[in-house]
């Protein structure tokens, strides 16, 4: 009897301990889960861990820039369909895109934004090592990418919606209030913000060390947007040319040290054209390497080594994002076995071979002599394109363009802030400083050496001159810029010797590349195409940014590049009101009529795709 | 605050010891009194019986009622019939000698419950207050199928108890409730499985499979997870060996207490328990062989040499490395000459007759302290594919302890091990992601030109030495295919896939299953009593899949590069730990009788999984094959956990066995739902409520109807009720960060998945009446349901209004849809002699299922297709949508005609215009824009079927048994996709010998259209040419059963069995494929698609059963 009672006593106590239990927690607590495969609400407050935030970002990145770089290149003027066009491409080439177009996906851009938003929110700034806050570089250049992906937003949607905070809640992401915004109204709100980091200890984007992949090395320094590049490119979009310059002059002088070596032997001959090469023609050059090819390709296009921001795509599917452009140019990067195709689906456009064509070649003639040097012209087209293209001897229609074969795309190159600076310069009223990028490049000699004890270009103004050596060529710059390796304009990548300097010494007119000459030669196109005269300034400033759009397609042609650069020239255009209203919505449309587009691309409301 | 989450954190990560050593105290209770088993003394002393108080004294008026009982066969009376009155036991009487008794009951009595060994159980309907009525009890033999309980059931229900041998249920339930769930055998791997489906489709993205209950205990069936082969299933019933298996019941309404996992109806499974003090044993042992099953007809060598020499001429860009293809040339010297000329059978070597042996003994016994049940088995059944088997090894010890007079327990523990050789099976859904793999596939696709042995020029004869894969189109030396994914030609040599693919490292899956419950009983006082359940399961399963090396081709995966070997391992484990307590009461005031129960229980669940795979890129040594980072590696896994919070009241009311109702109420709360879900919130958590209301008239027990022989029986049953569906994403309502990876080695973390806060379950509304009568001395028996089901918040994946989340979609509720239809049951029992019976029965089930609101509109799905599953409002789900075709252009004439002005066209891919020209597919323009694309699909299938069920006739004479066993589905549509790759002819796969009427010449009328390699006309896409009558009647089992006679004299043998069964020996159907029963996934969308896994062959099994 008592062992009943002892049990019965030991049930009760059994029943009470559990009714204890499960009355002192609520049942939010006993219907608690928690995952070692998911992170619900993380906080971004290690050193260590944020990394792998920033990665998820750049991943983001990764799943966005097939469609920056299919909407850039196919609505350009640069490519040719071909029959085995994907109907996405095709649609995006003849502006007929709707929004079931593959490549019509505003939430890439948003999935990178969003990220970067969450991250902005949640990142604990404070921590520091010593008296480093190491978060800050991060932290810097993931608002930096952010203001660049809105800027990416713009240019392809026009006005978009605009927030900054994390979107985490369905309620959040269904609401239809956020304010939209067009290209100046996202920079106003986020340009302010990022001027404080201009220039500054913070402004060079982490590295994250050795983070390296064992397949093919990635340069983790150049996953990220330098701040100041991407204000001097709002500030370019939305034409307020001096604030550009001065970014793109932060960031060559007090962001990297200008070294465009990578470049330096570019103006030597590609393979491929040795057979029309004049007969007076000689490689060597005194104080450079000779026998040195296709250097352009390599350094540009086939290394990183100009490249201040890319994109690298997983080498399989296993391993990461993946991208479909090689493949649209005949390229599977993905075999192992056999790379090229049959099917091309992208070529390079008529009017695109056309002006790369009827570029000179210049060169020094066999009649030099070691004291009287002589620059002499042909008609050999630009070496760019034989560089960075693969064809077929049996078949003349096949042309596979080598640029993504390595299934990387360039968002920055050092190329890209030259041109950016001579696109700001030249509508600053400068195009003598546009046209030195292209002949000489940033450097020294061009206001006369550090202690002004050369003799400066002849074709600069003495304004031009001032407003150099106050800025970018100042006392405490120069230096960056004096060494004569530094000394080579962006044409000549493809164009050979177009500049006027041999050794340390100027010589005006060394070459016929000069700018009378190749101003008043598009001044000439330009009348010829539109009907327009004129011989002010302005009409040589409207020139010369044509010269620098040839310049852009000759240097990142099939780099995705391409329909952004024609807007914002184009906006550039209407802009300074030239020639009647719309021009530029007419030089635009002129550029791409060869493709027949369905839309009026007169009107800028057609050029963007339906937000979707 | 913290401080309480850290004790709940210890608490939480302490559940599951907490359970083991809860278990474990059960085990030692048992232990203990196992111990005392041999002191008699002690026994008497813990069990001591409560002094018994005095009977009480009658309070009910009473009347006398007498019959007699008599057998409907012969008509003779029968002696020691047990009568009592219904539910009450404590009126009980016995027939005399003539067959007569006399029985005193209350005077509201109105139905006696009869029953006897060795016959039917009876309810046997009075006249209430009149002490002046004869009645006559007519009893069945027990031959007949049960049809009476001890009680009334007045919901849609139905139990059938398992008597067979087999390798796992699923077979024996689609025999006996076919018409009560539909069950479609999944292909003829012996332990695939079933996918059932009851009442129609309530769901369209979340599991519309039944909750399957073992025992009292939910379990997860898997349903969603995958197994590493194609085709194949890691069934969780197939843990489970048929021959521990009491009785399985189908719930098909009146599922609220199951809450938010009862909306697809419950399947309740009872093992055996012990019954008897006097220990039984019983031993079984049967063989088997299957036969092959239906193979296509293909075309032989001849055939295939000139439909491939034709193909070589519509390749766009010819193969590079030369022209020479060794099958065309007949020059008996070339090397290849005896490689390419051959005329091969190739299921011959892939199939086999396979052999079946199962063991299993059963051991029942015990005494009033303890009753048990010990089961032990072994099954060893090989597929008809090669090499490909199972085996199971089960044990199960089922014991009822009683340890006070009111104390008492259940203690179960089972453990199950499986062991499979498997490989891929069927056709695979993309060929550009990988070599065809499987065999059954192999054996239809793999040119006959080829041999699976190597030939031996020296020796003039094929060696025993395997072939490599064959390359028909490329250089015979080259060790590399330069054709990406659906160009890629070169096929294995499902020999070599075969004997290179077995060994215990390779293509495996092993299931371990345990489980363990302690049910405990305290009896409070008569009317009170309380029960727990406490249980704790453990599934493990470990996977190995391998492509060999040798003998498979190199294969170029898009985005990814040229493999060759492949190994992938799987660990799953998942734990489900469940605690349920619950008092009952139960009172009787005269004609008034209420049960009522109210109880809560906790659900646990987690499962994980880790799945590595390593595609190599190079040489690999089959003997030796090892997970490395050499090739390309891939790391998948999940680590889902979910739990559940139950409570729950009942209350049964029975008023004269005339009226019957039952309320009961459910609330559920469930770490899936979202925290702003609708439903009550009440302690920090969203609660669900399932009601349910049932009631139950039987008719028969009123006065007013005349008791005779023609009505026995008649019972309408009403009923209304929720349920729900909880199979939501388990992450859904959470938003989350997952890994990504970034380039390489490098990982990084993306926001995934935003959460909805609102998710909540799937709300199932079902209503239904039905009928059951007993007819001509129950001798006639019809049940009949019709049911409607809606089903609202349905589970959809939604589109942002917006892009700006940077993510797509989302889970949400919205849309909802119906299912309405009815079952009927019919069984007879024309024969009824003393030696001879018969028994005959059908059941019939027939749903109309309708989708009635989506939230983003119509939409389609791609499944082995492209967008050709159409979900749509006033439809059915999962609907056949493709284009409706009209033969094949004869001629150009014809051809030009068709369109608009000229051809019908269609825009390729690179936006071009190609013409259909004679010999491509006429298909129909439905818009008559004379363009044939997207807006010419149309609805051409329904994957339903118009009635489904099954027919039975149980015939016996003296001891011999004859069961027959058909099963049915009318007007059901397939999509034979198999046949969309044996007649696509757009390829070197051999084809079905029909492809040789294909069109080749101007003017021919053909069905089939012209040969064109990458069929860029999209001949074959997906249409009406695909889509077939999948109706089909087959006779599924035979089954003959003697009883041997045994001599009085020998009392150490009660009995002796043997049998004989057929199964599936003919099949009456339209359907061209090799099965109309299959089903390849249990989700909606997958229904009625058939890619050709294992066919079901005939069957022969022949076993013994021995019971001392």
């Amino acid at each position: 009897m008592n062992y009943d009672l002892g049990i019965m006593k030991r049930l009760k106590i059994f029943f009470c301990a559990v009714c204890a239990i499960c009355g002192s927690f609520s049942c939010s607590d006993m219907l608690e889960t928690d995952s070692e495969r998911q992170l619900f609400n993380p906080e971004i407050n290690q050193k260590t861990d944020s990394i792998f935030y920033a990665l998820g970002i750049l991943q983001g990145v990764q799943q966005m820039t097939d469609q920056y770089f299919f909407v850039g290149e196919m609505r350009g003027d640069l490519v040719k369909l071909t029959e085995y066009t994907d109907n996405n491409l095709r649609q995006l080439a003849n502006f007929s895109a709707t929004k079931v177009n593959k490549y019509d996906s505003a939430y890439v851009y948003y999935r990178v934004i969003n990220n970067c938003n969450y991250y902005i929110a949640h990142c604990n700034t404070n921590l520091r090592t010593g008296a480093d806050f190491v978060m800050m570089r991060e932290f810097v250049a993931i608002k930096a990418l952010r203001a660049w992906t809105y800027m990416q937003l713009a240019r392809v949607y026009g006005t978009v919606p605009f927030y900054t905070e994390p979107l985490t809640e369905i309620s959040q992401i269904d609401d239809e209030q956020f304010e939209r915004l067009d290209m100046a109204g996202i920079v106003a709100r986020l340009a302010p913000d990022l001027e404080q980091y201009s220039g500054g200890q913070y402004a060079t984007p982490p590295t994250y060390g050795d983070v390296k992949p064992h397949d093919i090395s990635v340069s983790f320094g150049k996953l990220f947007v330098p701040v100041d590049l991407v204000l001097g490119d709002m500030y370019l979009e939305t034409e307020d040319y001096v604030k550009a310059a001065s970014h793109y002059i932060t960031y060559l002088t007090k962001v990297t040290t200008v070294n465009n070596t990578a470049l330096r032997q570019s103006f030597m001959m590609s393979m491929g054209n040795f057979d029309l090469l004049p007969s007076d023609f000689t490689s060597s050059w005194p104080g450079t390497n000779s026998g040195v090819r296709g250097t352009w390709y390599n350094e540009a296009v086939m290394t990183t080594n100009d490249a201040i921001t890319y994109v690298p795509f997983a080498p399989n599917r296993l391993q990461g994002a993946t991208t479909g452009i090689p493949y649209a140019f005949g390229y599977n990067y993905y075999s192992t076995t056999e790379n090229y195709m049959d099917e091309i689906q992208v070529l390079p456009s008529d009017s695109y071979l056309a002006l790369s064509r009827a570029q000179d070649y210049y060169y020094f003639s066999s009649l030099s002599t070691t004291t009287d040097y002589k620059v002499n012209s042909a008609k050999l087209g630009d070496t760019r394109y034989d560089a960075f293209t693969r064809k077929d001897e049996s078949d003349t229609a096949k042309v596979w363009i080598q640029k993504p074969i390595l299934a990387r795309v360039n968002l920055y190159r050092g190329t890209t802030v030259m041109l950016r600076l001579a696109e700001a310069f030249n509508r600053m009223g400068m195009p003598d400083a546009a046209f030195a990028i292209l002949k000489d490049g940033i450097c020294s000699s061009l206001v006369g050496g550090k202690d002004g004890d050369k003799a400066p270009a002849a074709y600069l103004s003495s304004e031009t001159m001032a407003y150099l050596k106050s800025t970018i060529l100042s006392q405490e710059n120069i230096d960056k810029f004096s060494r004569e390796i530094n000394h080579f304009g962006v044409h000549m990548h493809g164009a050979g010797l177009v500049r006027d300097y041999n050794g340390s010494t100027y010589q005006p007119g060394f070459t016929t590349y000069q700018p009378d000459t190749i101003i008043g030669l598009k001044l000439a196109e330009i009348a010829k195409d539109f009907g327009v005269t004129g011989t002010t300034k302005q009409d040589s400033i409207n020139a010369m940014e044509d010269i620098l759009c040839d310049e852009y397609a000759l240097e990142f042609s099939f780099e995705g590049t391409r329909f952004y650069d024609l807007c914002r020239l184009a906006r550039h255009k209407n802009k300074a009101g030239l020639y009647g209203g719309n021009f530029g919505g007419r030089w635009l449309a002129k550029k791409l009529e060869y493709k027949q587009p369905l839309v009026d691309l007169t009107d800028e409301k057609n050029w963007y795709l339906p937000f979707n | 605050m913290n401080m309480k989450r850290t004790i709940l954190n210890f608490m939480q990560t302490r559940m599951l010891s907490v359970a083991v050593c809860t278990c474990m105290v059960g085990f030692s209770t048992v232990c203990a009194y196992a111990q005392s088993e041999d002191d008699e003394e002690e026994v008497g002393s813990v069990i001591k019986q409560p002094k018994r108080t005095k009977v009480a004294k009658e309070v009910y008026p009473m009347m006398t009622l007498k019959g007699k009982v008599t057998d409907l066969a012969t008509g003779k009376p029968l002696v020691g019939i047990q009568l009592q009155s219904l539910g009450n036991n404590r009126y009980t009487a016995m027939t005399e000698e003539d067959g007569s008794f006399e029985i005193k009951v209350p005077t509201f009595t109105t139905a006696l419950y009869v029953h006897a060994p060795e016959y039917l159980s009876q309810q046997v309907a009075v006249v209430s207050e009149d002490s002046t009525q004869v009645v006559s009890v007519k009893m069945l033999s027990d031959k007949f199928q049960q049809m009476y309980g001890t009680g009334t059931d007045y919901t849609a229900k139905r139990t059938a108890s398992i008597n067979r041998f087999g390798v796992t249920v699923d077979n024996e339930i689609a025999n006996k409730l076919g018409g009560d769930m539909r069950s479609i055998m999944r292909s003829a791997a012996v332990d695939g499985g079933a996918s059932m489906f009851i009442r129609g489709l309530n769901s369209i993205t979340a599991d519309a499979q039944p909750l399957v209950v073992v025992d009292g205990i939910e379990m997860d069936m898997q349903r969603d997870r995958y197994s590493l082969h194609d085709g194949q299933f890691n069934n969780v019933l197939a843990n489970i060996s048929p021959d521990d298996i009491e009785k399985v019941t189908v719930l098909k309404n009146a599922t609220a207490l199951y809450g938010a996992r009862g909306a697809n109806g419950v399947l309740l499974i009872e093992t055996k328990r012990g019954h008897s003090m006097a220990t039984r044993i019983e031993a079984n042992v049967a063989v088997g062989v299957q036969l092959l099953p239906r193979m296509q007809k293909l075309m032989d060598a001849t055939q295939y040499r000139n439909y491939a020499s034709e193909m070589i001429g519509t390749i766009k860009f010819p193969t590079k490395q030369n022209n020479e293809y060794a099958f065309l040339n007949d020059d008996k010297t070339n090397p290849y000459y005896y490689m390419y000329h051959n005329d091969t059978d190739w299921s011959k070597y892939v199939y086999r007759k396979a052999m079946t042996q199962n063991y299993s003994v059963n051991v029942q016994g015990g005494d009033d302290v303890g009753m048990y049940n010990l089961s032990v088995g072994y099954v060893k059944a090989q597929n008809t594919v090669k090499e490909s088997a199972f085996d199971r090894m089960n044990v199960r010890f089922n014991t009822d302890i009683n340890i006070l007079w009111n104390l008492s327990t259940k203690f179960d523990i089972s453990i199950a091990r499986t062991n499979n050789t498997l490989f891929d099976d069927g056709m695979q859904e993309d060929f550009n992601s990988s070599t065809v793999t499987s065999p059954t596939a192999l054996a239809l696709i793999k040119s006959p030109l080829l041999n699976p042995y190597q030939y031996n020029s020296v020796a003039g004869r094929f060696t025993n030495l395997l072939s490599d894969y064959d390359n028909l189109l490329g250089r015979q030396n080259s060790g590399t295919t330069y054709y990406m994914g659906a160009y890629a030609q070169s096929l294995a040599n499902p020999v070599a896939l075969i004997e290179n693919g077995t060994a215990d490292s390779k293509n495996k899956s092993e299931n371990t299953f345990f489980n363990v419950r302690v049910a405990p009983e305290f009896i409070i006082n008569n009317a009170l009593k309380v029960k727990a359940d406490l249980s704790y399961s453990l599934n493990r399963n470990a996977q190995r899949y391998y492509r060999p090396f040798r003998g498979v081709p190199f294969f170029a995966v898009d985005d990814l590069g040229a493999v060759t070997a492949m190994v992938s391992s799987m660990f799953a484990k998942e734990q489900n730990f469940v605690a349920k307590a619950q008092l009952d009461w139960t009172k009787r005031f005269g004609k008034h009788e209420i049960n009522a129960y109210v109880g809560g229980r906790y659900n646990y669940f987690s499962f994980d999984n880790s799945d590595l795979t390593t595609e190599y890129r190079g040489i690999v040594d089959d003997k030796n094959p090892v997970l490395s980072t050499a090739g390309f590696p891939g790391i998948e896994g999940v680590n889902d956990v979910w739990k559940q919070i139950q409570w729950y009241g009942n209350a049964d009311y029975n008023f004269q066995n005339r009226y019957f109702a039952t309320i009961s109420l459910l609330a559920e709360s469930n770490s899936r739902f979202g925290k702003n879900a609708s439903g009550l919130g009440v302690f920090g958590v969203k609660w669900a409520f399932f009601p349910s209301v049932q009631l139950g008239w039987v008719m028969t027990n009123e006065n007013w109807l005349p008791k005779n022989s023609v009505l026995n029986y008649l019972r309408l049953n009403l009923g209304y009720d929720m349920s729900g569906n909880d199979h939501i994403s388990n992450y859904a309502a959470r938003t989350s960060y997952t890994a990504v990876k970034y380039y390489d080695a490098a990982m990084g973390v993306q926001l995934t998945n935003v959460g909805n806060d609102k998710i909540q379950w799937e709300t199932t509304h079902k209503f239904n009446v039905g009928v059951q009568a007993y007819l001509f001395n129950n001798r006639l028996g019809v049940n009949f349901d019709y049911y409607y089901h809606k089903t609202n918040n349905l589970l959809m994946l939604k589109s942002f209004s917006n892009p700006i989340g940077g993510i797509n979609r989302y889970w949400s509720n919205g849309g909802s849809l119906s299912n309405r239809g009815l079952e009927v049951t019919v069984s007879g029992k024309p024969l009824v002699q003393k030696d001879w019976t018969v028994e005959v029965g059908a059941s019939l089930g027939h749903y109309k299922n309708k989708v009635t609101k989506l939230p983003d509109g119509d939409y389609t799905t791609s499944i082995y297709g492209d967008n050709n599953i159409l979900t749509s409002v006033g439809n059915p789900v999962a609907m056949f949508y493709g284009y409706k075709t009209a033969g094949v252009f004869a001629s150009d004439a014809e051809a030009s005609a068709a369109g608009n002005n000229g051809y019908l066209y269609m825009e390729d891919n690179a936006g071009q215009r190609q013409d259909f020209k004679a010999g491509d597919v006429h298909f129909v323009d439905i818009n008559g824009d004379g363009k044939i694309n997207e807006a010419d699909k149309t609805i051409i299938g329904n994957p339903n079927p118009d009635i489904y069920g099954n027919i039975f006739a149980n015939v016996t004479w003296k001891s011999l048994t004859l069961s027959l066993g058909f099963n049915y589905s009318l007007g059901n549509d397939v999509y034979n996709y198999q046949r969309s790759i044996l007649n696509a002819g757009s390829n070197f796969f051999n084809q079905q010998v029909s492809e040789v009427n294909r069109w080749r010449y101007e003017g021919q009328q053909a069905t089939l259209p012209r040969a064109n390699f990458g069929d860029p006309m999209n001949n074959n896409r997906f249409s009406d040419r695909w889509i077939e009558d999948g109706s089909y009647l087959r006779l599924k089992t035979v089954h003959l059963s003697y009883k041997l006679p045994i001599p009085g004299s020998w009392t150490w043998l009660q009995g002796v069995s043997v049998w004989a069964e057929a199964q599936n020996l003919f099949t009456l159907t339209k359907y061209l494929g090799n099965d109309p029963e299959f089903s390849i996934n249990s989700g909606v969308y997958y229904q009625g698609i058939d890619c050709g896994n294992l066919a079901q062959g005939r069957s022969f099994i022949a076993g013994v059963k021995i019971n001392l």
